[in-house]
């Protein structure tokens, strides 16, 4: 069995341990496994013994009681942490203004610096990571804080540099600690940072890069392909966060130029570039489902069902809600749902088949 | 930890920093050409919450309504830097000025006023 390479693998073989018990136990009460008293003390002494090992590793829960409390944990330290900020923001509010300049940028700068002082301290003294992902995340909500109210202070012209700063931030926090939510907060910046870069640079302003989706559709699709490029083998799990985020922009832009063929760089009609981007936006759907069926990556085959079904609602809605009577149209979708139903029924099938030797 | 990690963070926030403030520096270098004095006419102050304590000054500009333009829609770029200077401001053009001149936001490029 391979070693797992982080807590959510190792997480993993801990329920498969627990399964394979449960399992095993159902197969020795039914009389179809007769394992001899020594054989099962072997098996109960080396699973235990994983077990402990993972545990003292990666801090896993082993327990359904333990997972509980690790749930719970989770919950008071997002809600810790968010009233943290809240009393953070508060207590600058009421003082700001009676700070010197000086010391309002000194405050700024010193601010993110000091969280990252303080993340560094509290991962070398815990295995879970709660405590560093919350001030990880206060490090981050700061410098996103430290460059917001020094453009305000000085009165700066706005720019898209500060998505790249803020996007590599993000990116060197997340990769040391394997904190996904970091990495789609980085990814999610440099992906904007990028669309507003070539937005500038074809002479519009930065900020109307909202109006250009095709530029959103270039840089969606580059972080789709970086964990194709550079294999994250020790974070299998930042493969996903790439693929994800890269899709959500993909699928969001192709939406607005299905809609918006005025914010097209196309050198065509407004018919032919709505039906290329309706078109695109349906073979997207469908290949995300396919490539996710077939390489095993459940995430990407829901957001591309998910999105199937809103352009497809889209479409139809488009189409006929103004002519057909309402009752016939959601008719329709229901014939539609129930075929859609028999195709997945039709591949689930077909998957099963595969599994089963 | 990863010590690469960390460093490259510190580095990105005091960069960061210090290339915001060399941009400030280089924008409040130069000498005013104008000063206004400002009395208790203009600046009205607001009723402000009690837990407040920031201060803020805007400028406020008026602009042509709706129904005043022939496009039907309202646009403060009749409120560019060419404007500006028929009013007598004496705007000194920097290279991100004369972009910011295209951008309906122009009159953030009113960096170098200083009041």
């Amino acid at each position: 069995m391979s070693e797992p390479t982080g807590k959510r693998e190792a997480q993993r073989k801990v329920e498969r341990i627990r399964a394979f018990r449960e399992q095993l136990g159902e197969l020795v009460r039914e009389g179809v496994l007769d394992l001899s008293p020594d054989q099962s003390a072997k098996l109960d002494v080396h699973l235990n013994k994983t077990l402990s090992e993972l545990a003292e590793r990666f801090d896993v829960d082993v327990s359904d009681s333990q997972k509980q409390i690790s749930l719970g944990m989770l919950i008071l330290s997002t809600l810790g942490g968010l009233a943290f900020c809240a009393g953070v923001f508060l207590f600058f509010y009421r003082y700001w203004g009676l700070i010197s300049t000086p010391a309002q940028v000194g405050i700024l700068i010193l601010t993110p610096i000091l969280a990252l002082i303080a993340m560094n301290f509290a991962s070398r003294r815990e295995k879970t990571l709660y405590y560093t992902l919350l001030i990880g995340l206060v490090a981050f909500a700061s410098f996103i804080m430290n460059m917001t109210v020094l453009g305000s202070i000085f009165n700066i012209t706005p720019s898209q540099n500060a998505f790249l700063a803020w996007g590599v931030f993000a990116l060197a926090l997340a990769y040391p600690y394997r904190f996904r939510l970091l990495l789609a907060a980085g990814v999610i910046c440099l992906v904007i940072y990028a669309a507003a870069a070539l937005t500038a640079w074809s002479g519009a302003s930065w900020v109307a890069c909202a109006e250009r989706p095709e530029f959103f559709l270039l840089m969606a699709l580059a972080a789709v392909l970086v964990p194709v490029i550079v294999r994250h083998r020790k974070l299998s799990d930042f493969a996903g966060v790439y693929r994800l985020v890269g899709l959500l922009f993909l699928f969001a832009a192709l939406f607005m130029l299905m809609h918006g063929s005025q914010m097209s760089m196309l050198p065509f009609g407004r018919k032919t570039i709505q039906s290329i981007y309706q078109i695109m936006a349906f073979v997207a759907a469908g290949a995300a489902i396919w490539l996710g069926i077939r390489h095993r990556l459940p995430d990407t085959v829901n957001l591309g069902s998910a999105f199937f079904a809103v352009f497809l609602f889209d479409r139809l809605v488009y189409w006929w809600w103004d002519w057909m009577p309402r009752y016939l149209f959601f008719f329709i979708l229901g014939l539609i749902a129930v075929g859609l139903l028999a195709v997945f029924r039709k591949i689930r099938t077909r998957m099963a088949g595969v599994r089963t030797p | 930890m990863n010590r690469t990690g960390l460093i490259l963070a510190i580095t990105v926030v005091l960069a960061s920093n210090i290339f915001v403030l060399i941009g400030v520096s280089g924008n409040r270098s130069g000498v005013p050409f104008e000063t206004i004095e400002l009395t208790e006419r203009e600046l009205t102050l607001q009723s402000q919450p009690k837990d407040d304590s920031g201060i803020s000054l805007y400028l406020n500009w008026k602009q042509p309504t709706t129904e005043q333009l022939p496009s039907g829609r309202a646009r403060d770029a009749h409120f560019d830097s060419v404007k500006l200077q028929e009013l007598g401001v004496q705007l000194q053009l920097s290279g991100r000025l004369r972009i910011a001149r295209k951008i309906p936001s122009a009159p953030r490029g009113l960096r170098s006023l200083r009041v």
